[in-house]
């Protein structure tokens, strides 16, 4: 099964794709484009005025937290249909249980990753022809406070910082595909399988709430300004990344379909 | 190929689907399976693709495990309960697909097979605007265009008229006659009978020759 071939047949990818670009491109035109935020006479900062760059913007808020449901969304629905009229069955017997847990696995990922880090990636690319690349300032207290993970590159090196946080966006999306897709195997929903992950989001984001603390919520430490908190945040993310793995395995090749 | 089945027994909740079952099926031979709806045949199929643990027993294809040795038969096409076809995609675009896993199938080679089953005149439609008889033409034609050694249908005239019916045993003869080992499941042989080489009879899981 070629990469064309899986894109083609799973169309949910672009409507979430196209949400995600929607979006991006509304802060982009809102934030960065329309309203020249000027500090003596110098046009605000691009690191914070992307929509990565704050939690003060209304997109971003919307952005990173839908963005477990297009992730979600935007292979498993299509995915669970077909399993359940053996389409993948026909595919899975032409090869071995390995070469498609593999080969499958690998594509959900990326249409996982793609689906978030390419509106980001867009987002960020069209705030930098509007705005200047300046070093950020820690004293006006935008972006990772100065004990967090990262902190030190984001203000000396703040575009790689940028760079590997898309990525690092991207791999936790890809993750989440994936995840609703091995789950499918165990719920035997589609829809289900799609807003799980956002039914864990969410509870996390409440239970960072009541606890007072922002280092469990995802749709906070996603955002590059808000940084990675600490090292349970990143302990956190490779759990999550074994568990997906180790669901996607046993469902994608022990399990009878 | 010789396809060994050995004392296997399935349970789904503690209902016994297949109960010590044993059989030899070999190349060039079409064999029948037939029983009534719900007595085991398509999971019997199931087993024989590799696509269903066993409780007991075990399946031996030319004195290699299913399972064990080979997670599905090397070279298999099979057609069960609906055969998996993406609906937006046309009869070839479907082939295509399946084709360029395992990449022996030319463009030649799909083209003949929907004109073999009689889809060449519906080849620019796509799948859901399909009839019935028509996805079981598809069907037929996923399990036959890779000359595989081992074809697998289930229930294979459902929705086809008289003349498709024809058409499938001019195909199954063909394809007998290559030396493919065909295992054909239906509840009905009365338009099939007389090209199958051993029957086989299928009655609350224990198989039984006829």
């Amino acid at each position: 099964m070629v990469f064309n071939n899986f894109i083609s047949t799973h169309k949910m990818f672009f409507v979430s794709l196209m949400v995600g670009t929607f979006i991006a491109l509304w802060q982009f035109i809102e934030n960065a484009f329309l309203w020249n935020n000027m500090a003596y006479g110098i046009p605000e900062n691009a690191y914070i005025s992307w929509i990565g760059g704050s939690l003060y913007f209304v997109h971003s808020n919307w952005f990173y937290l839908i963005l477990p449901i297009l992730s979600g969304m935007s292979v498993c629905i299509e995915y669970g249909i077909l399993v359940k009229n053996n389409y993948y069955m026909q595919h899975k017997v032409r090869m071995t249980k390995k070469a498609f847990c593999l080969k499958t696995g690998g594509m959900i990922f990326s249409l996982g990753f793609m689906v978030i880090a390419v509106p980001l990636l867009l987002n960020f690319t069209l705030t930098m022809t509007v705005r200047p690349l300046l070093y950020p300032d820690p004293l006006i207290a935008v972006g990772p406070y100065a004990n967090e993970i990262g902190a030190a590159l984001f203000y000396k090196h703040p575009l790689i910082y940028t760079i590997s946080y898309i990525l690092f966006d991207g791999l936790f999306s890809g993750t989440t595909a994936l995840f609703s897709c091995g789950i499918f195997h165990l719920v035997d929903s589609y829809i289900l399988a799609s807003v799980f992950p956002f039914a864990i989001y969410y509870c996390l984001f409440t239970l960072g709430g009541l606890f007072q603390t922002i280092v469990i919520c995802p749709n906070v430490f996603l955002v590059p300004a808000m940084g990675l908190g600490s090292v349970w945040t990143v302990a956190g993310c490779i759990i999550y990344l074994i568990i997906t793995l180790l669901v996607w395995v046993k469902c994608s090749t022990y399990m009878e379909w | 190929m010789i396809i060994d089945v050995r004392n296997i027994s399935k349970e789904i909740k503690n209902n016994s689907i297949l109960s010590n079952c044993n059989v030899q099926f070999s190349s060039g031979k079409i064999y029948g399976l037939k029983g009534k709806n719900g007595s085991g045949k398509t999971m019997l199929l199931r087993a024989i693709c590799g696509l269903i643990k066993l409780n007991e027993g075990e399946i031996y294809i030319d004195d290699m495990c299913l399972g064990r040795d080979m997670d599905f038969p090397r070279s298999v096409g099979l057609m069960i309960e609906n055969s998996g076809f993406h609906g937006g995609l046309t009869a070839y675009d479907n082939l295509s697909m399946l084709a360029s896993i395992k990449k022996i199938a030319s463009q030649k080679d799909i083209e003949n097979t929907i004109a073999r089953v009689g889809l060449a005149e519906d080849s620019g439609k796509k799948y859901r605007q399909y009839s019935l008889g028509m996805r079981q033409k598809l069907g037929i034609a996923a399990a036959i265009f890779e000359q595989p050694d081992l074809i697998i249908l289930d229930e294979p005239t459902n929705g086809l008229d008289d003349e498709s019916v024809i058409r499938l045993r001019n195909i199954l003869a063909e394809e007998k006659k290559r030396g493919a080992l065909i295992i054909v499941a239906s509840h009905d042989f009365d338009e099939m009978g007389e090209l199958v080489d051993e029957m086989y009879s299928m009655k609350e899981g224990k198989l039984e020759k006829v």
